[in-house]
């Protein structure tokens, strides 16, 4: 069953229909599964994040909202379109950032751009120029791409993506190879093009920035959906996990009982318990030191994306 | 038809590093050929269609292998377009490179012997009676042959680019698979033989003749595009 937990931020307000929407969504090749049950719903105007290790599924989800990828079971909707082919006319405006972004090398920048352009063969060199500007790279520069530095193609990248003013962006470790100041650009930017009501999917391993900029992060694990994070306001009711010790060990069954009335979840036994739910801390020990239960420590327990990570895909445990 | 993937596609091709080089080899060769032979019989664009699938025959399966191609089908183009262009830009550089070849085996026999060597001189078993009759009909339809071949054995490199992402792999596979053929297949089915019919160009076997060539690329060659065709449409992904 996936797990949730909400960490408090500035508040998201999804409109009622969702641009890319997964209903029990599963990729299958021969007897493996390599996505399995993803559901999940991205709004106008969302970031939505994809974390999980290498291999967790993250890219062939993405290939089924792109639409080259059928499911294997469920259902894959974008833009009110259900289980698309790859087919031209069905497709909605998506831009799409892979990692190691490919390119023709022998071309400059906007050649490039233009190649990609002349496939719908709606936009104007003028606005592919202004792409190229607005990632900070110069339309002028003729130079072939394949003496680009990794941030440069990066960025490229990203200007082929935008250049369209594409109603979805799917960014698949879009960080790759830019420096400290090219990743705050990229925030900046995609935090424009949010405001902007463009729908992102972003898939990345840096999970500061993911926690940073997304409204709505899924920790996917061997294909599944194993924990999911929503960003709500500070006003809200706060999820929180709690680590209590004890003295003494019979201490902890009677903490359990009562932490599962209140319906907490409760993990572990014996003297080390975790609670997890909407506690407020100092009215849990006040109601702890009631009960005559015998505290050696009561610690709010990190709630951070990097941390629920860590935990769900393992490091924590081993 | 995006004609400008289409011109991308030519030109990205044969101005490619490995490309020139290939082509400059090919080139000394014949030159060499000219200077040294009696008999010159431009022996390489003969075997231009044992080459070509690593000269060429990776333009579908490195797209797949980077994923460019993902970023091609996602803006809208067909898979059935983007492969025929494919297709259609392979075919084009076969003709291209077998031209240009013919061209710097003329060339040298006009320059080094003061007259033009035509393709299928010495080679009287094609057709001899249209030798003797018209000799650049004739080596048109050698030329031509020699196209077609090539157009044929780059389907190969099409085919096995449907079933792996590696370059290398699509690209070796094909002269490995007209080799096996060549060793391994029973007498009675040795008409079907690819590497024959190549190197017959070379070795002139008399048994071999014009219209039985030209059907036998053009039935190979239509059996191998359909294939790569059907088994690219009906594969998921890139």
């Amino acid at each position: 069953m996936t797990k949730s937990t909400t960490i408090v931020k500035e508040t998201f307000r999804p409109p009622t229909v969702p641009v890319v929407s997964l209903k029990m969504a599963g990729k299958r090749y021969g007897q493996k599964w390599v996505a399995r049950e993803a559901s999940f719903d991205l709004y106008p105007g969302q970031i939505f994040g994809l974390v999980g290790p290498n291999g967790a599924g993250k890219t062939t989800l993405l290939k089924m909202i792109t639409g080259l990828v059928r499911p294997s079971s469920g259902t894959v909707t974008v833009a009110s379109m259900t289980n698309r082919t790859e087919k031209a006319e069905a497709l909605p405006s998506i831009g799409l950032v892979i990692e190691n972004p490919p390119a023709i090398d022998h071309l400059s920048g906007l050649r490039n751009l233009q190649l990609l352009a002349s496939i719908k063969n709606r936009i104007s060199t003028t606005e592919m120029a202004a792409a190229l500007r607005q990632v900070g790279l110069s339309p002028e520069d003729k130079r072939p791409v394949r003496k680009y530095s990794l941030g440069m193609r990066q960025r490229l990248a990203l200007a082929q993506a935008i250049m369209e003013k594409p109603e979805l962006l799917i960014l698949d470790e879009p960080t790759n190879g830019l420096d400290p100041q090219g990743i705050a650009d990229l925030r900046n930017f995609l935090m424009q093009l949010k405001q902007e009501g463009v729908s992102i999917l972003l898939a990345s391993h840096l999970l500061t920035e993911v926690e940073r900029i997304c409204d709505e992060v899924v920790i996917i694990k061997n294909g599944h959906i194993v924990h999911r994070v929503t960003q709500k306001t500070g006003n809200e009711p706060q999820q929180r996990h709690v680590a209590i010790k004890l003295t003494t060990p019979k201490d902890g069954k009677i903490v359990a009982d009562w932490a599962k009335n209140k319906e907490w979840l409760v993990i572990g036994e014996g003297i080390d318990l975790r609670l997890q739910g909407v506690i407020a801390m100092p009215a849990l020990i006040k109601d702890l030191v009631s009960l005559g239960i015998s505290i050696e420590a009561v610690y709010p327990e990190e709630s951070d994306l990097e941390t629920i990570y860590l935990r769900e895909v393992g490091g924590l445990n081993q | 038809m995006s004609w400008r993937i289409l011109k991308n596609e030519i030109g990205r091709t044969l101005f490619r590093t490995k490309v020139l080089l290939a082509f400059l080899a090919m080139s000394a060769f014949d030159v060499w050929n000219v200077m040294t032979t009696a008999n010159p019989n431009a022996s390489f664009p003969f075997i231009l269609p044992l080459l070509i699938p690593f000269i060429i025959g990776d333009s579908l399966v490195r797209e797949r292998h980077n994923s460019y191609s993902w970023l091609v089908l996602t803006r809208g183009l067909s898979k059935s377009r983007y492969i025929v262009i494919k297709m259609l830009a392979g075919a084009i550089n076969c003709f291209v490179l077998t031209i240009a070849l013919t061209a710097a085996f003329s060339l040298a026999g006009a320059v080094i012997r003061g007259a033009p060597l035509w393709l299928g001189n010495e080679a009287e078993q094609f057709h001899p009676e249209l030798l003797l009759h018209n000799p650049l009909l004739h080596a048109t339809v050698v030329f031509a042959l020699v196209v077609l071949s090539c157009i044929a054995v780059l389907g190969l490199a099409f085919v096995a680019s449907t079933y792996t992402v590696s370059p290398y792999v699509a690209m070796s596979l094909p002269l490995l698979i007209i080799l096996a053929l060549a060793f391994f297949l029973p007498g009675p089915w040795q008409w079907l033989n690819p590497y024959e019919r190549i190197i017959f160009m070379i070795n002139h076997q008399p048994w071999v003749n014009m219209l039985d060539m030209t059907a036998y690329w053009l039935v190979l060659g239509s059996i191998l595009y359909s294939w790569a065709i059907i088994k690219y449409m009906f594969t998921e992904g890139i």
